[in-house]
Formats: structure tokens, sequence, C-alpha cells
């Protein structure tokens, strides 16, 4: 018993400096460079407003650049019950994804979108590697998961900022 | 970013899941243990050669960690500022297009 305990202060230990490593060191410096991904997203986005290519006052173009925006906030601190809350608080309200701007969004903003979602699915690897992997592998058998859990994120924290302002 | 929008951390977070997990099987081992056999467990835990050679593997492993990540972030800040440079290039070249216009 007394051999088991101390190979558990042992184990304990490990556990705290291994943690200690991962999230003060190896999280951040993985997180910066998503968050500089998610701004070369939003850059590509307002050149090709810039350059005439896509139309800044269209609802698509807007709506992207919303997203791409809450995403490179919340990235950082999003996890599994970040997720829960939002989904919990958002059952019933509005998709904010919604689908009329994605029908009108053209091929380069559809193609920009998904690499965002994608980053942020991957930036959330990081907050939360077991709750993404399971995430990834229920997407597999239903492929609308993912865009469902940015839009309760978005929502979610759209929802918020506006209670924060008031 | 905006200090006031930015979301903060739940507490309930899966952040700390293994350090809780590992703690809460060591309290629950200590308080099943008898408090005569703690200075035996101290004895074990500072005796053990495994202890100090764990030790010495952590201290490798977050050195070369260590190392790793700058070299990560040094690349990895390299790449923006590359990016950065090339964005500014072609809207100043849009500005002086126009400016000719």
């Amino acid at each position: 018993m007394n051999e088991i305990i101390a190979r558990l202060i042992l184990l304990y230990l490990v556990t705290l400096l291994i943690a200690a490593f991962y999230w003060g060191v190896v999280q951040k410096i993985l997180m910066r460079r998503f968050l500089c991904r998610f701004f070369a997203h939003r850059d590509e986005l307002r050149r090709l407003a810039i350059m005439g290519i896509e139309d800044p006052s269209s609802a698509s173009y807007k709506q992207l650049d919303g997203i791409i925006s809450i995403l490179i906030e919340i990235a950082p601190v999003y996890s599994l019950t970040t997720f829960v809350w939002a989904y919990i608080r958002n059952k019933y309200t509005h998709a904010p994804l919604n689908t009329k701007s994605n029908c009108d969004m053209s091929v380069r903003l559809l193609e920009l979108r998904n690499k965002a979602i994608r980053d942020f699915v991957l930036a959330t690897f990081l907050n939360s590697p077991l709750f993404t992997a399971i995430l990834v592998i229920f997407n597999r058998i239903n492929s609308v998961l993912l865009s469902k859990y940015v839009a309760y994120t978005i929502a979610d924290f759209t929802t918020n900022r506006a209670y924060r302002k008031a | 970013m905006n200090a006031d929008h930015q979301p903060k951390v739940s507490i309930l977070s899966t952040k700390g899941l293994s350090i809780v997990v590992t703690g809460i099987v060591l309290i629950t081992a200590l308080l099943k243990a008898n408090s005569k056999d703690i200075p035996e467990i101290v004895k074990i835990i500072f005796d053990s050669s495994s202890f100090s050679l764990i030790g010495w593997v952590l201290a490798v492993v977050f050195l070369i960690g260590s190392v790793l990540s700058m070299v990560f972030m040094a690349i990895s800040h390299d790449k923006e500022i590359d990016r950065l440079v090339s964005e500014r290039n072609a809207l100043q070249k849009i500005l002086m297009e126009k400016n000719h216009e």
C-alpha cells in the first residue's frame, strides 16, 4: 500500500509538471500560430473586397467577416464546457450561420469559411483534445455537426456580447 | 482584441482534468493509509532511484521541448512578418494604382 501511495505521489507530481509545461508554453505558442492564421483569413477576405472581387456590403461578406472576428476572440478559451453552455443557452434560438447567406456565398467565401472552421476545430483541439477528437469522430457520422458546433458558439458569443454591452 | 469582450475560461474546464483525476486518486489513497505510514512513504519516495530518474527525464524533455517551442515560435513569427509585408505591399500597390488613375 505504501509503495502504491508513493507511486501515486510521483504520478501526481509528473502530471502537474507536464500540465504546467503544456498549458504554460506549448498551448500558448501553438494558439498564437492559430490566431495568426485567423488574421490571415480575415486579411484575405478584406483584400478580396478591396480588389473589388467581393462586395463588402453583401450579407454573406458581412456574415463571414463577423464569424472570423468572433472565432479570433473565442478560440483561445474554447472547450467542452463552453460548448455545452452554448448549446444549452441557444438550443431554441436562431441559427447564426443562416442558410440564406450560405447560399449567396461565392465559392471563394465558402472556401474561406471552411478554412476558418477547420482552423477553429484544430485550435479547440489544443484546449480540449478529448472533446475535439470525439467531435471529429461524430462528424464522420453526421457531417452537419461541425457547422452546428460553430453556429452555437457564435450564437452564444453574440448573445453574451449583447448582454455585456447592455 | 478588446479585453472587455474576451470570454473567460469556465471553471469546469477540461484544462486541469489530469491533475484533478490524479489528485483525487492520491487524496483517496492518503486518506485510506494509516498516519503512522506517512514517514515510510516519504522514505520510499526519497530513497527511490526511479524518482530521481524520472526527474532527470522530465528535465531533459522540458529542455528539448522549450528549445523546439522557441524555434517554432521564431519560424511562426517570421512567417507572420512575411505575410504582413506581402499584405502591405499588395495594398500599397493598389493605392498607388488608384492615385495614378
